[in-house]
């Protein structure tokens, strides 16, 4: 298994880094045909010709295009990235500052979207078209139909305004001040999590449902094996895998999210990175940044897709996830 | 669901009449499907009625003396920071949502059925290096990826929407070329290719038709991401220029006067999530009604 | 130092009776960190080159100007002055155009140096060199010479006089930096002010610590942190909850609200004005290129009802962009709005038709006020036929569009218009620096050139109002509001008598303790 394992993943992974490779050229292409003098926009209308000339020449902006992609391409791969247009900092630094945050952020809200979602699916499955069933269902909807930054809005309001009980912005980490981290955190997280949760609670809910109508489920009824053990030792764990997709291909979404939610908490991480280097048209900055986001979404993918190979040994090596 | 052939004298064959009544009576049976089109359907008539009823000047006029204020008989959903009567502005902003909704799906349908369904048709290295495409695409989170193109074409409407057709190619093309592998191996599809026809032809008369279905699904499931996302960059600023009612529009400007006037925000809110309640209950629906046997996603 | 708190208007409630003095000195407790939520991002390090006067109100607290100013608006040497300088003393020649500075001895740069009057002389050169590009450089250009005499002597020549010209060092765009540190500006701003640079990180925050051998008294704060804080009510609320100790700006629908509010744990001061709102016309392009064109919406607008829409009353209506109580500040303007009739008749007379145009109204969103005056702005030029579409633009770019005169009218905000020179030779001058508009006047330069080479103060008031007339009728700009100020901070943060500086715009934060 291990060996066919290994083949499945070597296979990935080199399509993932060409894949990655295909991204960095599409995104590199997109944002270096951008009109507008660059060095204009960084030196202002004061400067002499023979100063925008200079900075032209140590951006490197005269040289083809191609030589261009090559040169950040391989600053890709050594780490040194380049000056920010826009911030007295290098790109690496800014991203180093700030992924960690994001990280942060993404992490507490899968988990928290997790933890609530897939009990509640659970118990929906349980109790299934009770009650309890469509008030699941439903808030799973209302977590979907709101957007995002709707939800972060009302949080706001609710329980920084309020309530007073959690800041409205900002962030600490966890490593210097874990409770003062988490209270920065609750908000902006959950705001992201009710919009992760009902694809996650629908597919638990689908998933179990499905296996607990599955032949061999009755067949252990029959045998006499107590409900919870039917429940908990068999379906739930085959029920686990697509639920495992599900919240694989929730993390697009998430790094999307982060984006919105970031800038409505002032929140120091890389969505709000992304988004001002968007308006300042920071190009170092914004197209290593979208790599790095598409990148993220294909190692989470290939992590499923692998994830996926392990635990259910039918999917054979090559096939699609 | 039954894979005759049509026969071409007939407009309308016998049995896909009788497939049509079939689907009919499946979903009126549908709660899911009945709810999300009576809800969609609330949405385009205000999309299209909206602005013959509303004029432009009046949802935009600027009273400064009636500003915050209230719900009430005169002003259903209360008025905003400039004195602008939001009912108008949120019957309005279903427009621009739906624009941008049909648009860019549109775009996506336009460009992913066919290239998804040559893919599915095609079993050889087409096949790979349209779908490796796809897959690049999709790594993309949909919002970066309009953010990216916002930076570089400037942040209007139009320009959001194509960034958003671009980015729900991928998942139209791929639906596309799965139900098009599994038609192809019907037999009809073997006769024509026996007879001798163009597989160009085979294709989009005989094999589309009849992979239709999930695509249509997904266009009603796409719709709603589309209008959400599209909310999203209108409140971050890159997409409707004010004073154009937008809804997300609308929330951003609203955040400063939570407390004074939450109306300002809750209206638009609500609408936002109507719209794409409906757009998701009608896609289960629609799913349900045209292949039963489909599993939930 | 000064005390008054310089603010005009007194809240109503339990505010009301708290003046804001500083206290004695035993009174102060040393210590601690300052969070300052600014309302606007920095742009650029480097004080004499960047534009903004968000750089400015950052860069002050590490630079020193030459000249003092005190509440008055009066150039002074006094070391008390709410505005002090490096210079003990000056006497002008007798032609205004020799000056000689006595410089206050034993003040000591971030890096170690002592001021000396090459340090002047640097600055000066530094700022009349055309290569360098300074914002000042085409007021400093004007210079003849620039001489060491000794150690704490500098002299300087014009090469014709120019009245105002000491005007100009009492503004931080023209502050003395040590010998040399010029090119190190940009990455690490070096100065005399009372707190030393020590990092700008992410964009987002500057942390600056207190200059122990700062030369004035203070600065008791530790250290002083600025964050930038864009949004109007996430930095209001940052004070609220303590995670900031002042705002230099809170949000305007927000200061009926808070200001004079019961509330103990926030204290707040008003003042006007902050600033002057104008409207700006790129005057090389059709249409603004027709004076009756930029008269009629001239006549279109109400001011009152744009002070009233966007900035929610806290402002006055204004047609001299020179703030009061300058004394060059002409009342006598004539006052033109809302006058429909006027304004069709004026579009009649002009070349355009404005049912033909396709006009973009640009506006940057870093100031969310800016964009309701313009959609008001928008409603009213629609009454006379003429219909805008608005244009959102981020700020940086928006200096670039306006320098490139890449657009049509916009809006925008002037702050320290207290000098006559700097607010209208900066901007309507030929070859001012932020001349924007394409405009130039031969009538409007020499009455700016007879101020400036007037015999007697009174001849030059005379000649700047001329100015502001010939302005006015030519309306390249049109002034539209003065603009309230206010700022709210945490109870615990004393010494608020000193914010605003004397110019009602910059924040210097050397006499700000925190009472924890």
């Amino acid at each position: 298994m291990l060996r066919r394992l290994s083949r499945v993943a070597a296979r990935r992974v080199v399509l993932l880094v060409l894949s990655l490779v295909a991204v960095s050229v599409i995104t590199f292409a997109s944002i270096n045909v951008l009109p507008g003098d660059v060095a204009l926009m960084i030196l202002g209308q004061q400067a002499s010709e023979e100063r925008l000339m200079l900075l032209r020449d140590q951006l490197g902006l005269n040289r083809p295009l191609w030589i261009r992609y090559l040169d950040w391409a391989g600053s890709l791969l050594s780490g040194d990235l380049g000056q920010s247009y826009y911030y007295t900092a290098s790109v690496q630094e800014l991203i180093a500052q700030r992924l960690p945050k994001t990280t942060f952020l993404a992490l507490s809200a899968m988990f928290m979207a997790v933890t609530l979602s897939i009990p509640l699916g659970i118990i929906a499955a349980l109790n299934e078209n009770q009650r309890i069933d469509l008030f699941a269902s439903l808030t799973a909807f209302a977590g979907l139909s709101l957007p995002n930054f709707f939800w972060g809005i009302m949080l706001i309001l609710v329980f920084a305004e309020y309530l007073n009980i959690f800041p409205p912005s900002g962030y600490t980490s966890p490593l210097v001040d874990p409770v003062s981290a988490v209270s920065h955190i609750v908000l902006p997280a959950a705001a992201l999590a009710f919009g992760l949760m009902a694809h996650i609670m629908r597919m638990t809910r689908s998933s179990l449902l499905e296996e607990l109508r599955a032949g061999y489920i009755q067949l252990g009824r029959m045998k006499g094996m107590s409900e919870s053990d039917i429940v908990y030792r068999h379906a739930l764990r085959n029920a686990f895998l697509p639920v495992l997709t599900v919240i694989g291909f929730q993390l697009s979404y998430l790094f999307g999210g982060v984006v919105i939610i970031e800038q409505v908490f002032s929140f120091p991480g890389l969505g709000r990175l992304l988004f001002n280097s968007v308006l300042q048209r920071d190009v170092p900055v914004l197209q290593t940044v979208v790599v790095i986001f598409a990148g993220i979404t294909m190692f989470s993918n290939l992590a499923v897709d692998l994830l996926y190979a392990v635990f259910d040994p039918r999917i054979g090596s090559g096939g699609e996830g | 669901m039954s894979s005759e052939v049509s026969t071409r004298e007939q407009y309308v064959s016998e049995p896909r009449r009788r497939q049509l009544a079939d689907l009919y009576q499946r979903y009126r049976g549908n709660t899911k499907a009945v709810l999300g089109s009576a809800i969609v359907a609330v949405l385009v008539l205000a999309a299209l009625l909206g602005p013959l009823v509303i004029s432009r000047e009046a949802a935009t006029q600027i009273t400064v003396t009636e500003r915050f204020m209230a719900p009430s008989l005169a002003h259903p959903m209360g008025t905003d920071n400039l004195g602008r009567d939001i009912f108008m502005r949120v019957v309005l902003g279903a427009r621009t949502s739906l624009y941008i909704g049909v648009l860019s799906v549109g775009i996506a349908l336009a460009i992913g059925v066919p290239l998804g369904a040559i893919a599915g048709y095609d079993t050889g290295y087409i096949d790979d290096a349209i779908m490796r495409v796809m897959d690049i695409l999709m790594s993309y989170p949909p919002l970066v990826f309009a953010l990216m193109i916002t930076a570089v074409i400037g942040g209007s409407l139009t320009n959001a929407l194509i960034a958003l057709g671009i980015v729900y190619t991928p998942s139209f093309a791929r639906v596309t070329r799965s139900e098009v592998v599994s038609v192809v191996e019907e037999d009809f599809v073997e006769a024509a290719q026996a007879i001798g026809e163009r597989n160009s032809y085979i294709v989009f008369s005989e094999v589309l038709p009849n992979a239709l279905a999930p695509v249509i699904v997904q266009a009603t499931i796409t719709m709603a991401y589309a209008i959400l996302t599209a909310a999203g960059l209108s409140f971050l600023g890159l997409g409707v220029q004010p004073p154009t009612p937008a809804w997300g529009l609308m929330i951003s400007g609203a955040r400063q006067f939570l407390v004074r006037a939450p109306w300002m925000a809750l209206f638009p809110g609500i609408a936002i999530a109507i719209t794409v309640l409906g757009f998701n209950l009608f896609g289960d629906g629609l799913r349900d009604v045209l292949d039963p046997t489909l599993k939930n996603d | 130092m000064d005390g008054e708190g310089g603010d005009g208007t007194q809240t109503e409630g339990t505010q009301s009776t708290q003046v804001y003095t500083t206290a004695e000195p035993d009174a102060i407790t040393e210590g601690g960190r300052l969070i300052w939520a600014h309302s606007e991002q920095m742009i650029d390090n480097d004080l004499h080159l960047t534009a903004g006067e968000s750089s400015y109100r950052v860069l002050s607290n590490v630079h020193e100007p030459l000249i003092g100013l005190s509440r008055d608006l009066e150039l002074t040497t006094d070391p008390d002055a709410a505005q002090a300088g490096l210079a003990k003393d000056w006497t002008a020649g007798d032609d205004l155009l020799e000056y000689t500075f006595e410089l206050r001895e034993g003040i000591m740069a971030h890096n170690g140096t002592e001021l000396t009057a090459e340090d002047v002389k640097y600055t000066f050169d530094r700022l009349r060199d055309p290569e360098i590009g300074a914002n000042n450089q085409f007021i400093f250009k004007k210079l003849e010479s620039t001489e060491v005499v000794d150690d704490y002597t500098f002299r300087f020549t014009l090469q014709n006089r120019f009245r105002r010209f000491l005007a100009y060092l009492a503004f931080y765009s023209s502050a003395i930096i040590p010998k040399d540190t010029g090119p190190e500006q940009e990455q690490n701003p070096i100065g005399y002010g009372p707190f030393q640079w020590e990092s700008r990180a992410v964009g987002d925050n500057v942390v600056m610590q207190a200059f122990d051998d700062y030369w004035n008294d203070g600065p008791y704060v530790d250290t002083l942190e600025q964050r930038t804080a864009t949004d109007p009510d996430a930095r209001l609320t940052s004070v609220q909850t303590g995670e900031a100790d002042i705002t230099n700006d809170i949000p305007l629908p927000q200061i009926s609200d808070i200001v004079g509010n019961d509330d103990n744990d926030l204290k707040t001061k008003v003042w006007n004005p902050l600033c002057v709102g104008y409207i700006l016309h790129n005057t090389t392009q059709p249409p603004f290129d027709d004076k009756n064109f930029r008269q009629a919406i001239a006549y279109a607008i109400d001011k009152q009802e744009i002070v009233d829409g966007a900035i929610y009353g806290h402002g006055v209506p204004t047609e001299s962009g020179i703030l009061p109580p300058s004394k060059f500040r002409n009342e006598d303007l004539e006052r033109r709005g809302q006058d429909i009739e006027a304004a069709e008749q004026h579009f009649e007379e002009s070349e355009y038709d404005p049912a033909e145009l396709d006009l973009n109204f640009m506006v940057s969103p870093n100031y969310p006020w800016h964009v309701d005056a313009a959609q008001i702005m928008q409603q009213q030029f629609s009454q006379a036929g003429l219909d805008v579409e608005i244009e959102q633009v981020q700020w940086n770019e928006w200096f670039t569009r306006t320098g490139n005169l890449n657009y049509t009218i916009t809006f925008v905000n002037w702050f320290e218009g207290w000098d006559p020179s700097y607010w209208l030779r900066n901007n309507l001058y030929s070859d001012g620096a932020y001349n924007t508009l394409g405009y130039a006047s031969d009538e409007f330069d020499t009455a700016m050139d007879n101020a400036a080479t007037a015999d007697t103060e009174e001849e030059a008031v005379e000649y700047y109002k001329e100015a502001q007339a010939i302005g006015h009728e030519d309306a390249p700009i049109i002034n539209v509001w003065l603009r309230e100020g206010a700022l709210a901070a945490k109870s615990h943060t004393q010494g608020l008598a000193s914010v605003p500086n004397s110019d009602n715009s910059l924040f210097r934060f050397e006499e700000i303790w925190l009472d924890e």
